[in-house]
Parts: structure tokens; C-alpha cells; sequence
């Protein structure tokens, strides 16, 4: 212990040092696990998806069951069992538990699990052969009670909308499944539930019901499960008839986007689903499942889609790659700190110290390491947690997966640290027998390159292989794009050293003719060629790869928001059915301040021929026209800041001649031609003004080569409908509002709009999450690669700082040129004006993104991004990266001028080696 | 020290027989260099031992030869009648253990972030499990032999180039070798620095029985009488 402690003190700095390369490395790969969470391919879908649907955002109608159906968020198990119902009391805790351990969720929002059989009832009054009776869990059926009507001591509740139903004794007759026989029984029901009251008291268990065809029975009954049991087990028994089960859990949209969105939902249902029915089972063997609930079974189909596949390749090789490199950067680092500890330990192992004391040895410092990087982990990932809070507003989830991820993580290190010292020993006992020089020492020196190249690429197909469930053909596009970055990368390097050795050597051959002595930056930058090489490489390629990705995920995601405010026209649409609703909601917008301007759309289809029941007078017959009715004014100034010149194809826009209008192309390909006059119903003539080619944006999306349309001024239009009689018609108000203000407009505007009754039809509003979703999901992994190159910059400069400078050759013989009193100044400005170019090419990069982006793309219809919609946050966004790029350049070179500044040249010459 | 007392009738005998090393040419892989070819010589405890030669020709080499860590090509190496060359597993480390050596440079077996004293104790450590107040005692008996009792407590790095040879060379016989070997004791000193360590050795060589050899190119420092040579591949003795 002595000898161990000793070795300890004398090893501190360094065991230090690489603690923390190894704690950031060990914080990378912790890290990547978040990644298939946060950068999910299926919430990116589930976020396309809502995307291509239109509006995706808030909707609510005036028929109430329409919006009473649309919900579909229930897990329904259909289920039966043949001797008891019982365990139903349990079915609750058996899910939560079972949640927990396949997914890592605690408590989902309801669980109601259920028995139901049809019997006929009747009592003095009343009677039925469509009676639904229902038992339920104790629990819920307490509940139930304490709102309810009449006497708490009671067999059963009955649902109903009638104040005046007949209480006291039922009798009730239950039909036996494939038999004639009946069975009867008795039930003392002294209390009712008001139906309006059951949906507004417990309306997730209402729409469950609904889900059971609750509207086609005639009455409801609901009652304890013990009292359920009791009536129905002699029956059960005699007749060997099963019990249905029916069961719903709700679960909640975060704890859904986890179950059914994650990357290993897939295998994770399937377990989950497997042991719920084995835990059920346990406690009633005869539990089956007959239908396996459809929203869990969707996260199979969904992982078959092939753009999943990419995206989940694209995730995988991240992690794999951030892998890799730690693997190598934590092999590198302790072979490092070996070689230049190589007499101290070649003496220790002279000294005849036995094999077990020195693999204890090694043993306890890889343990200390270990134990001090993931003492490095802790301080450092609430931050990156907070960091990603802050940047993407998500929360990572701490689920099994990830704790076994990070336990592994975690063994990997040791086992890596403690193999590479082990290795070392081998390599040191191979000196002794062979000489000092008989060979350098390299980790696995002794294995043959292709052999150690071939074991590696073993394991990689191996752990692809494994990470993607053993998929084939997700491992072979992994494997295809990770050896094509391979090789672009070596590409790249290759090509960065050799315009760095071009511009040596020519300049070398540039002194050589002019046989002028060699400047002194011309010294400094050829000690610096190999370390420059390095910087450029990681600085060029690394950063301003994941800064072009952050520029295009950015401004993709602000081109996606105003592309869809251009085609959809607005935030937030009314649709009406009544022309004097016109005057009554006007008023009502103009007096809302969040609204900053809107404007109404009133459209319209007619058949286009000429007699009393149509509305345009043209020679065409028995076509359908589709008319606009809009206000020219209101629609030029809606979108003022649009580019108009598109929309034509012949003709000229004016927002103040209300006699023209202007028609689709189909138009002139029926020979129409600017100037001609269409005549309508009230005798009214407009002359067509142009022929519309990119159809505006307000009146919705049709095909200009072969569609009519006719768009005209609104009072033209709202006339001709009047003198008509004609109720074929819907009238849209656009409004356009700051998006922040959408949900307080929208209940601002709900109470009024169903006021209006019948004639309101709907109120749709523009989702902004769909937005937020899509720059989450581009964002959130190019914001963690950038944070994951961070740390590796941290690990690979502390890599670059580990051994002592008078251990380092390079260092020190450019340390102690730097360092000359008339080299210092030199120095600093070779290192500023690294800094200037490399803070140059960035922009660069920057420049020739925005011309591609800009441009370019545009140009070939690739990209449709437009200037004017790039947002705020997307500007700060790239500021924010151009300033953190220059700062890390900074702090970078600041640093290495520090480290030569502290070189002590009495020690070099004391200790030249 | 108290050990060496007890040895002090053993004659430590080295004898090489016909040594050879070969190193294959660092760049042209398939000839070959011979530093030694067919080499004998003889050495005895009781006189200071030197090797001299110009650099680059194979004192350090020899000296790891001897020390039983560079294997020879061709020949065989006695140290009182026992063949080192052929020796494997633990009678490897047994006469590694009964070898002490110190480096021409010094730092790369000391410790210089800790004290003097430190280094000290590990390097009896290494080799000898010794109680607390009888690894004191051993440890301030060879900082006085050494002259470096008020230099103990001093972090190493803080020592001059001849304080810091003192201390390496108080480390590598602290565990009282019976071959004691100097790889440049005196490189880098001053003439006063030399002759300290010169006497010391000296005073050394009349207290212990150790086989000392000193490898050195200072012609200022040997003894003729016990001188050998490196020339012409072969260790000759010098006068």
C-alpha cells in the first residue's frame, strides 16, 4: 500500500490529466445515448406528418360529436379469461409496474379495466333489452358513487339522462352464450348518475365507454367487481362461459411519444405487451389477449418506413463514430502517459515486484481513473442537460436503456484503461528479453496491422449489427456510410497536408533562389506544421461541418414556416356559412389588438352556362367554376411584403380597379383573352384582367392550367350570391397574428364563434409546434454535435497538453524557439493571424451557405428558401456559433502561448531528455 | 548498509567471455551493426572500474548487457561464477534485484515532483520490505555517506545537477547491490561537482564491496590501472 500510495503522489498530475480527457471522452459517449431521444426519427416523422396533413393546429367545430370522435388515444385490451375477473382490482398496478420496467414510465394518466355483459332488465317502469351492465374496479366505483344521486347503499348506478328514472329493484335476465337458457337475477339499484354529469366529471372514462358502443345500449349499469363476480361465476362455471375483459389505459402524450415514438419502441412494445400478459397471466392463468392493442402495434409498421431507416442509420453512426474515437483517444492517451513513464516502470519491474502486486496496481489506478471521469461525468451532464433545456426547451429521460448504456460506457473505460496498462507491461517484459530498442511501444505492438485492422472492423459490424437488433440492411447502410465518411475524411486530411507541405516546400524553394535567410515565421510555422495540420483538420472539417449543418437546419426550418404561411395564406381561418356573418364578425376582429390585419375570402362553385340558375354568363357549358370573392385592397395589403410578380402569367395586378378580374389560366387555353368581358346574373360585366399562373395564396390550391377560376371583388360576388338565393357558398376569414399570440386569440375568438351557431362551420388555427417540432428535431442533434465536438476539442487539446514539455521533443524545441525575446512577438502574431484565417474560412463557409441556400438552390428548385423568412432566433443562432468559434480559437491558442510561456529552460537544460 | 558489512567476504567477479551485440540498421532493415564482436574482459570489486569511449560507441549498451537487459547475440556473462545470460524467470529478477543502476540521466528514474527523501524510501521499498524505523535509519545513513542529509526534505526538482546525481546514485545502491553500475555519473557537472562525486565514490568503493563500473567519457575522473576501453569492437584494457 505504501509503494502504491508513493506511486500515487508521483503519478497525480498525470492521473489527473487523463481523468479528465478520459471524463470527457466517458461525457461524449454518455452523451450520444440522449441522442435517439431528443433527434427521435419517429417524432421527426410523427412532426412531418402532422406537417403534410395542412393545418395541423388547433380545431374545433360547432357539431360537437365530430370532435368527440376524433380522439384515438386509448389503448384498448381485449381480453378474456375463464375463472375469475377479479385480478381486474390489480390490473392498474400490474401496468404501471409493467411500464416501468419496459419503458422507464411511472403512473400512466388512466387505467380502466372492466367486465361487461348485455342483459335485458326491467323494473315496474321501465325495461329494456339493451341494458349494458358493467363491472368495475372498487376504487373507481366509489368514486363514481360520490357523485352521483340517491341512496350510497346500492348494488349498482345506473347511467341515465332522465332525473325521473325508476330506482329500487331491477330485475335482470342474461342470455347464456351459445344457449337457450336464460338466467335471472336481482339487483337493488338506489342510485343514478346524470350522463352530462359522468362526461363532465370523468370524461376519460367516458370516451372509453364510448369507445364500447355505449349509445347503442339503452341504459347503463355500473357496479363493483366483487358484486359483478359474484352474479355471474355459478353461470360461468355451469356453462363453462369466459368472462370479457375489457381494458383502456390512457397514457400521456409525453409517456406516448416515448412508448411509440422512441428508435426501439419496436422491441420495446413487444416486451412490454409480453410481460403484461405474463404478469396477468400469473395471477389468472387463463387470462389471453385477444386483440393486441393498434396504437402500440403502429410503432412496428412505422419502423419499417425507409426513411426511418436513414435517419436511424444517421443516429447510430454518430454514436458509433463519437465511440470509436473515445476508444482510440482514451488507448492514445494512456499509451501516451506510459511511454513517457518507461524507466520508472522498467525499474519498478527490475526491482522484481511480483505480477499480482503490479496488476493490483494497475487495477486500482484504472479504478481511480475511472472513478474520477465519472466524477467528471456528474459535474458536467447536469449542465449539458440544462444546456439542452435551454437551447431545444426538451428533457432527456433517464431510462433503463440509458443506465445500462452508461453502466457500459463506464465498464468499457475501465476495461480499456486497464487492458492498455496491461499492455504495456507485456510490452516492457518483451524489452527486457529483447533489448530497449528491440521495438517502440504502440498498444497491441506485437499484432500485425491487417490483423488488428481486421479485429477492429469485426467488432464494428459486430456492434452495428447488435445497436441496429441485428437488422442486415440498416447494418450494411451503416457500414456503407461510415466507410464512405472514412474515406473522405482520410481524403480530406491527406489533402490539408499536402497543401500545408505544398506551401513549405515552395516557399522553401522560393529562400533557396533568392538565398535569402528564412524569416522568422517561416521558422515558427515549419516547427507548427504537423500540430497546424491537426488544427486545421479539426477546426476546418469538424466545426464548420456542424456549423453548415446548424446554418441549413436553422434557416430550413424558418423556410418551412413561411412557405407554410404562403400557401396556407394565415395563422388562424374561420369558416362560415352565412353571408351575414360577414358584418357581424368584422367588428369583432377589428377590436382584438392581436389581430393585425385580416381578411375575408367568400368562395363560391358554379356550373358556367347560361340560364336563370347560374351565376356567370359564358358561352362554356356545364363546367364548374370556382369563384373567389375577395376585396383587392385588403388582399394586396395582406401580404405586402410578398413578391407578387410571379402570380400572373399575362396582365397587371391593381388593388384599386374594381372592375376586373382575373381568371386561370384554363382560361386563356379556351381562348379568352385579356380585355374580354365575362358577364354575370345582375347583369354586372367585369373585364378579365390577366391570367393568374401561381395561384394566390388565399384561394386555396387548385391547378391554374386546368381548373376555371375566377377571382373577383368580394361585393361583386356577395351580390350576385344575394339576388341568386344561392346558399352554395363558404365564407374564410384569414387573420394574420404574431404566432405567440395564437391561443389567446383563439379564446378570444372561441366563445363568440359559437354563438353564431349553425352557420359557424369551423376555426382552424396554425399549429406552431409543428414549426418548433421541426427546428427541435433538425436542431437538437446538430446542437449536440456541436456540444460533443466541444468536449472532444477539450479531450483531444488536454490529450495534446498531457505530457510534460520537457518530455516533448516538439514542443519544446518550438517552446524554446517561441520563447527567444526576439520571437515573441512573432509568435503571437503567427497565432493571431491562424486565428484570422481560420475565423475567415468560417466565414467563408458562412458566405458560401447563404449563396448556395440563398441563390443557388432556389435557382433549381431544390430549396425554396426566401430572405424574408429567416427569423431572429436563426440570426442569433448563427452569431452565437460564429462568436463561440472565435472565442475556442482564442482560448485555444491563448492557452498554447501560456503553456510555452511557462517553459522553464533551466529544466530542459538539466533534464535534456 | 549493515547487510554490505555481512557480504564483505563475498569477491564480486565479472567476467565476460567472447560478447557480440548486433543491432539491426535502423533504416536498411536487412544488415546489420555490430557494436561488440568477440569482446572479453574481467573486472573485480575493490577498485573503481571505468569503460571509456567516444560517444555512440556501446557503453550504455555494455552496461545493459551486463545488467541483464539487453541480450546478447553471442558470448556469456559471469558474475561470481554465475552465467547471467542464460538466466529467466525468477532468477532474472533475483539478479536484477542484486543490481543497482543509475542512469546518465537522472530524472528519468527519479521522481522530481516529490522529496528527496521520498525517492529514497520507494527505492528501498522496491526492493527490501523493512520496518518503519529500520527504513529511516537506512535511508539517513546513505544521505550521510552521501552528504545528503539537509538536502532529504528538498523537492527534488529544487536540486542542483550535483545534488541530483548524489541522490540518484544514493538511489540506486540503497538495496546494496552486489554490481553496482554508472551510466555518466560526472556528465554535466562542474569540475567541483565531480570531484565530489569522484571522492564519494571513492569512499564508497572502501566501505562497500560492491563491483562498481562507471561508464564515462571524462578522462579527468578514471584510473588508469582499472580503465577499459571500447575499440574496435572489443573492451580492451586502457593502459
Amino acid at each position: 500500500m505504501k509503494m502504491f500510495i508513493h506511486r500515487l503522489l508521483e503519478r497525480k498530475r498525470m492521473l489527473v490529466k487523463i481523468s479528465l480527457i478520459c471524463g470527457f471522452l466517458l461525457l461524449t459517449s454518455i452523451s450520444v445515448l440522449f441522442i435517439p431521444q431528443l433527434a427521435n426519427p419517429h417524432i421527426l416523422r410523427k412532426h412531418f406528418y402532422s406537417f403534410s396533413q395542412g393545418w395541423s393546429g388547433k380545431s374545433f367545430s360547432s357539431n360537437f360529436e365530430d370532435s368527440f370522435a376524433a380522439g384515438n388515444d386509448f389503448e384498448i385490451f381485449d381480453a378474456w379469461s375463464e375463472e375469475s375477473i377479479i385480478f381486474l382490482n390489480n390490473f392498474s398496478a400490474i401496468v404501471e409496474k409493467c411500464s416501468i420496467e419496459s419503458f422507464g414510465l411511472y403512473q400512466p394518466q388512466r387505467v380502466v379495466a372492466l367486465s361487461e355483459e348485455v342483459v335485458t332488465g326491467w323494473n315496474f317502469t321501465e325495461s329494456t333489452n339493451q341494458t349494458l351492465l358493467i363491472g368495475l374496479p372498487n376504487d373507481l366505483f366509489l368514486s363514481l358513487l360520490n357523485v352521483s344521486e340517491g341512496n350510497v347503499e346500492t348494488d349498482a348506478l345506473i347511467i341515465t339522462n332522465q332525473s325521473t328514472i325508476s330506482l329500487g329493484e331491477w330485475l335482470f335476465s342474461y342470455q347464456i352464450y351459445g344457449t337457450n337458457n336464460t338466467f335471472n337475477f336481482q339487483l337493488n339499484i338506489t342510485s343514478y348518475l346524470l350522463e352530462d354529469l359522468f362526461r363532465r366529471d370523468f370524461p376519460t372514462f367516458y370516451d372509453f365507454l364510448s369507445k364500447r358502443n355505449l349509445q347503442e345500449a339503452n341504459h347503463l349499469i355500473l357496479m363493483p367487481l366483487g358484486k359483478f363476480a359474484e352474479i355471474f361465476q355459478p353461470v360461468k362455471k355451469q356453462f363453462s362461459g369466459r368472462w370479457s375483459i375489457y381494458a383502456f389505459v390512457k397514457f400521456t402524450v409525453f409517456q406516448r411519444d416515448i412508448m411509440y415514438w422512441s428508435i426501439d419502441s419496436p422491441g420495446k412494445v413487444h416486451s412490454f405487451l409480453k410481460l403484461l400478459i405474463s404478469e396477468l397471466k400469473a395471477i389468472e392463468r387463463t387470462f389471453t389477449l385477444v386483440q393486441e392493442p393498434s396504437s402500440l402495434m403502429e410503432s412496428f409498421f412505422v419502423s419499417e418506413n425507409p426513411l426511418i431507416y436513414l435517419i436511424y442509420s444517421f443516429i447510430r453512426i454518430i454514436q458509433i463514430f463519437v465511440w470509436l474515437l473515445s476508444i482510440f483517444l482514451i488507448a492514445l492517451t494512456i499509451a501516451k502517459l506510459q511511454k513517457s513513464n518507461i524507466y520508472k516502470e522498467l525499474r519498478t519491474i527490475l526491482s522484481g515486484i511480483s505480477w499480482r502486486k503490479r496488476i493490483l496496481w494497475l487495477f486500482m489506478e484504472s479504478l481511480l481513473i475511472s472513478l474520477g471521469a465519472s466524477l467528471i461525468v456528474i459535474l458536467l451532464l447536469f449542465p449539458f442537460i440544462r444546456l439542452q433545456v435551454v437551447f431545444g426547451g426538451t428533457r432527456f429521460v433517464f431510462t433503463n436503456n440509458i443506465f445500462i448504456g452508461a453502466s457500459i460506457c463506464l465498464v468499457v473505460l475501465f476495461t480499456l484503461i486497464l487492458s492498455t496498462f496491461i499492455d504495456f507491461d507485456f510490452y516492457l517484459r518483451r524489452v527486457l528479453v529483447k533489448g530497449l530498442y528491440s521495438e517502440e511501444y504502440r498498444p497491441l505492438g506485437k499484432m500485425r496491422r491487417s490483423l488488428k485492422g481486421g479485429i477492429g472492423f469485426i467488432l464494428l459490424v459486430l456492434f452495428t449489427w447488435l445497436l441496429n437488433y441485428r437488422d442486415y440492411f440498416a447494418t450494411l447502410i451503416e457500414l456503407g456510410i461510415i466507410i464512405g465518411v472514412g474515406i473522405i475524411s482520410f481524403l480530406f486530411y491527406y489533402f490539408m497536408r499536402f497543401l500545408v507541405n505544398g506551401i513549405i516546400q515552395l516557399k522553401v524553394k522560393n529562400k533557396l533562389k533568392t538565398n535569402k535567410p528564412a524569416s522568422k515565421a517561416f521558422i515558427l510555422f515549419k516547427f507548427r506544421q504537423k500540430a497546424l495540420t491537426q488544427k486545421m483538420f479539426i477546426y476546418l472539417f469538424a466545426l464548420t461541418f456542424i456549423s453548415s449543418m446548424l446554418f441549413y437546419s436553422t434557416f430550413t426550418a424558418d423556410s418551412y414556416t413561411s412557405s407554410y404561411i404562403y400557401i396556407q395564406g394565415a395563422e388562424i381561418t374561420i369558416t362560415t356559412k352565412e353571408l351575414p356573418n360577414i358584418d357581424s364578425i368584422n367588428p369583432f376582429l377589428e377590436n382584438y389588438s392581436a389581430i393585425e390585419d385580416f381578411t375575408s375570402v367568400l368562395k363560391s362553385y358554379h356550373m358556367t352556362a347560361y340560364d336563370n340558375h347560374t351565376l356567370i354568363k359564358t358561352d362554356l357549358e356545364n363546367q364548374t367554376a370556382y369563384l373567389f370573392g375577395i376585396s383587392p385592397e385588403d388582399y394586396f395589403n395582406f401580404y405586402s411584403n410578398w413578391n407578387k410578380k410571379h402570380w400572373l402569367a399575362e396582365g397587371e395586378l391593381t388593388s384599386t380597379n374594381t372592375s376586373m378580374l382575373y381568371v386561370s389560366n384554363r382560361f386563356k387555353s379556351l381562348e379568352f383573352l385579356i380585355g374580354d368581358i365575362i358577364e354575370f346574373i345582375d347583369g354586372s360585366k367585369y373585364q378579365i384582367g390577366g391570367f393568374i399562373e401561381d395561384w394566390p395564396v388565399l384561394c386555396d390550391k387548385y391547378d391554374s392550367r386546368n381548373e376555371l377560376i375566377i377571382i373577383m371583388p368580394a361585393s361583386a360576388l356577395q351580390t350576385s350570391l344575394i339576388l341568386l338565393g344561392e346558399n352554395n357558398f363558404s365564407v374564410n376569414y384569414y387573420l394574420h397574428i404574431q404566432p405567440k399570440k395564437i391561443n389567446a386569440t383563439i379564446s378570444y375568438l372561441e366563445p363568440h364563434l359559437k354563438g353564431l351557431g349553425e352557420s359557424f362551420v369551423k376555426l382552424t388555427a396554425l399549429d406552431t409546434l409543428v414549426f418548433t417540432g421541426i427546428r427541435i428535431v433538425f436542431l437538437i442533434p446538430i446542437i449536440i454535435l456541436f456540444e460533443i465536438g466541444l468536449f472532444f476539442f477539450g479531450a483531444f487539446f488536454l490529450f495534446q497538453q498531457l505530457e510534460e514539455l520537457v518530455n516533448d521533443p516538439a514542443a519544446k524545441t518550438l517552446g524554446l524557439v517561441a520563447m527567444q525575446s526576439d520571437y515573441r512577438l512573432p509568435f503571437r502574431k503567427t497565432l493571431l493571424i491562424e486565428d484570422a484565417i481560420l475565423l475567415a474560412s468560417l466565414g467563408m463557409i458562412f458566405l458560401i451557405n447563404f449563396f448556395v441556400a440563398f441563390l443557388i438552390l432556389p435557382a433549381i428548385s431544390c430549396l425554396s428558401l426566401g430572405l424574408v423568412g429567416i427569423s431572429t432566433s436563426s440570426l442569433l443562432y448563427s452569431i452565437i456559433l460564429f462568436l463561440l468559434f472565435a472565442t475556442l480559437l482564442a482560448v485555444q491558442n491563448g492557452l498554447e502561448y501560456w503553456r510555452y510561456y511557462q517553459i522553464d529552460l533551466s529544466e530542459i537544460y538539466r533534464y535534456p531528455e | 548498509m549493515t547487510d554490505n558489512k555481512n557480504n564483505s567476504n563475498i569477491e564480486n567477479k565479472l567476467q565476460a567471455i567472447e560478447i557480440t551485440k548486433i543491432f539491426p540498421h535502423p533504416v536498411k532493415k536487412e544488415t546489420n551493426i555490430a557494436i561488440f564482436a568477440g569482446a572479453s574482459f574481467e573486472m573485480s570489486a575493490g577498485n573503481l572500474n571505468f569503460i571509456i569511449g567516444p560517444s555512440g560507441s556501446g557503453k550504455t549498451t555494455l552496461l545493459r548487457m551486463l545488467m541483464g537487459i539487453e541480450p546478447l547475440s553471442a558470448g556469456e556473462v559471469f558474475l561470481n561464477g554465475q552465467a547471467i545470460h542464460t538466466l529467466k524467470g525468477k532468477e532474472k529478477i533475483d539478479y536484477f534485484k542484486s543490481v543497482g543502476y543509475m542512469d546518465q540521466f537522472p530524472a528519468r528514474y527519479l521522481s522530481l515532483s516529490l522529496s528527496a527523501r521520498r525517492n529514497l524510501t520507494y527505492s528501498l521499498r522496491l526492493y527490501r520490505k523493512t520496518g518503519r524505523e529500520e527504513e529511516k535509519k537506512q535511508v539517513e545513513e546513505i544521505a550521510t555517506t552521501l552528504n545528503l542529509e539537509s538536502l532529504l526534505n528538498q523537492k527534488t526538482l529544487s536540486l542542483s545537477g550535483g545534488e541530483l546525481r548524489r541522490l540518484a546514485l544514493a538511489c540506486s545502491m540503497i538495496h546494496n547491490p552486489s554490481l553496482l553500475l554508472l551510466d555518466e555519473p560526472t556528465a554535466q557537472l562542474d569540475a567541483e561537482n565531480k570531484e565530489t562525486i569522484l571522492t564519494l565514490l571513492k569512499k564508497l568503493n572502501e566501505t562497500i564491496r560492491s563491483l562498481i563500473i562507471i561508464s564515462t567519457h571524462d578522462m579527468t575522473i578514471i584510473e588508469p590501472a582499472t580503465t577499459f576501453k571500447i575499440e574496435g569492437r572489443r573492451v580492451i584494457k586502457w593502459k
